[in-house]
């Protein structure tokens, strides 16, 4: 029983870093169209920064900020001057991103090298936890919890309860309209993309800190970001809220009961989910 | 007439050199010509699904990959004839092409995405599954194919039957492609709506380009064991997905001999960037960004517009 309670903790961490990811790519897409498979290399990037910055400061804090605010900072120049060049086509916008990834994956490979590098926890979130039932678990991963709903819970009152979140809502659905209502629609796109690029950098300080950073981290998360999307269907913030969740516990089930074969746990119902459902679970048909 | 004449004798040169290397160059060249040859045929594969049915697969590195493990395990483990093991491992990615179909019932981003990530399911079974795969450290000592007491015994020799094969596929494709088959696939393309009222089933064309695209990245899979005589996960990653459609895009204009040339390019820009300076990616990566913002239509696309046209797409 305990080790269904510790599993069902690592799923819902695991989920809650996803989340921050993958709200992101799936606002970015829902709202203006954009596939940005560079999500992953901003998560490893953004970490490696974050890291850096803690080494320098000693605060964990500002080395979220700061891996956060360096990859919303680059994804303003790269939309600009890069993304937005392929006018909306998505298999152009999707070879255009990874070549982004290849680039800023060696870049970072370069300069941090190839081994694995931890983000040191802060003091007050290293120790365990002691959850009733005389549970113990990691503190971190479950700030990471905790975090991630609270992130969720904000995102989720914005969208849907303020007047900023209601213009974002009509974007998704008719973005000309929105514009022809007098909506400063390019500054809203800024912003949007600005959040999601800074949630992204900001995750890899949060995910570095007990996944590790290292080569290829920026494929791995990625392709688990990308589920979470597909299953929850893209451009729902409800969606990706569920679909992480879903992937996060499963991963780590998967992972405890067949190590073999975890990839088919997850892959498997995917599948399944497309035939029934091609949308996913909250997108709306295409 | 005069322009059909000199395609057909640039092809024709350029098949004669590829004949002429092993007589001429060592086995690092008979190498790079085959890898070339290989992944030409991968891309070409991939090309089928993009430039007939509008789709764009990130998953051909699965079936290259599987394929590719068949083989090698078959070789090293079975003592079957190898005639057989190539079947079996054909039909091995067959069946994971009739299974990674079901992407099908998806278009646009989504197809790209779900092909990504049905892509990813055999990459992390190459690694995780260490019991079948020999996990990071892959498969070694695959043996050059053998009938009995005959078979290959250089890669010199397995040089031609690997060329013979690669052109028979090559060509086979072109055959169905103007087939009425490939016709139904490219109407489709342009009109789904028009070709259901002209009573196809684009659904089921869909599913059978798709099969028939995973079969011919399956047989790329084949020669890859044989001729490097070594599979890894490396086989079934992303990078081998993603550079098979950039092959593709790179050559450009839906030509048989498109694909082959952009594989031409990537391995050879590899092979010389790598031996330079450490991260040659940077260099993978821009020539991503390069073609997408300035060759969209590939090289070959590039050449024929270039005299007296001038700007403007």
């Amino acid at each position: 029983m305990t080790a269904v309670i510790l599993q069902t903790l690592n799923g819902l961490s695991l989920g809650a870093l996803l989340f921050l990811l993958a709200s992101g790519f799936t606002l970015t897409f829902g709202l203006a169209r954009v596939v940005n498979m560079a999500h992953g290399v901003y998560y490893l990037v953004g970490g490696y920064v974050g890291l850096s910055v803690i080494d320098l400061t000693g605060s964990f804090f500002l080395g979220m900020l700061a891996g956060g605010g360096f990859i919303a900072f680059i994804n303003f120049f790269l939309d600009r001057y890069l993304i937005r060049r392929t006018k909306g086509d998505a298999l152009m916008q999707v070879l255009l991103t990874i070549g982004m990834v290849y680039v800023l994956a060696e870049v970072a490979l370069l300069i941090w090298g190839g081994n694995p590098l931890r983000v040191p926890q802060p003091d007050w979130l290293r120790g365990p936890i002691v959850l009733p039932g005389d549970i113990y678990y990691p503190r971190y991963r479950f700030f990471l919890i905790v975090l991630g709903f609270a992130v969720a819970a904000l995102l989720w009152l914005i969208y849907s309860r303020t007047q900023i979140g209601a213009v974002i809502r009509a974007g998704v659905d008719d973005r000309t309209m929105v514009s022809a209502m007098g909506v400063r629609i390019d500054l809203l796109f800024a912003a949007v993309f600005a959040l999601a690029a800074f949630l992204a950098g900001m995750s890899g300080v949060l995910g570095g800190a007990f996944l590790t950073l290292y080569p290829h981290a920026e494929w791995d998360v990625l392709i688990l970001a990308l589920v979470v999307v597909i299953v929850g269907g893209l451009g729902s913030l409800t969606g990706a809220m569920v679909g992480s969740l879903l992937v996060g516990l499963i991963d780590a089930f998967g992972r405890w009961l067949i190590p073999e074969l975890a990839a088919f746990m997850m892959f498997g119902p995917m599948a399944i989910l497309l035939l029934l459902r091609p949308q996913g679970l909250f997108g709306r048909p295409h | 007439m005069t322009e059909h004449l000199g395609r057909r004798a640039a092809l024709l040169a350029v098949l004669a050199v590829i004949l002429l290397v092993p007589l001429v160059a060592n086995q690092f060249w008979q190498g790079l010509v085959l890898q070339i040859l290989i992944f030409g045929l991968l891309a070409l594969s991939v090309d089928i699904l993009m430039r007939h049915t509008g789709l764009f697969p990130i998953c051909h590195g699965a079936f290259f990959a599987v394929a590719a493990y068949a083989v090698a395990k078959l070789e090293t483990q079975s003592g079957l004839p190898s005639p057989l093991i190539v079947l079996i491992a054909l039909a091995v990615a067959g069946f994971t092409g009739a299974v990674f179909a079901v992407s099908v019932r998806t278009s646009g981003v989504y197809f790209i995405l779900v092909t990504l990530a049905l892509g990813q399911i055999v990459w992390s079974l190459s690694v995780q599954w260490t019991s079948l795969t020999g996990g990071d450290n892959g498969i070694a000592n695959v043996p050059f194919p053998s009938l009995g007491a005959w078979g290959f015994e250089s890669l010199s020799s397995f040089y031609y039957l690997a060329v013979a094969v690669v052109l028979l596929a090559a060509l086979s494709i072109r055959r169905i492609l103007a087939s009425p088959f490939g016709l139904a696939l490219h109407g489709l393309r342009e009109s789904d709506s028009r070709m259901r009222a002209l009573g196809y089933r684009s659904p089921q064309h869909r599913f059978a380009a798709f099969l028939l695209s995973s079969l011919f990245a399956g047989l790329a899979g084949v020669l890859y064991a044989y001729t490097n005589q070594f599979v890894s996960p490396q086989a079934a990653s992303l990078l081998v997905s993603v550079e098979a459609a950039l092959m593709a895009i790179l050559g450009g204009a839906g030509t048989i001999i498109g694909p082959f040339i952009g594989a031409a390019l990537i391995l050879g820009l590899r092979t010389i960037a790598s031996g330079l300076f450490e991260g040659w990616l940077i260099l993978m990566g821009l020539l991503f960004i390069a073609t997408v913002l300035f060759a969209p239509r590939g090289i070959l696309g590039l050449l024929q517009r270039a005299p007296g046209r001038g700007g403007g797409r």
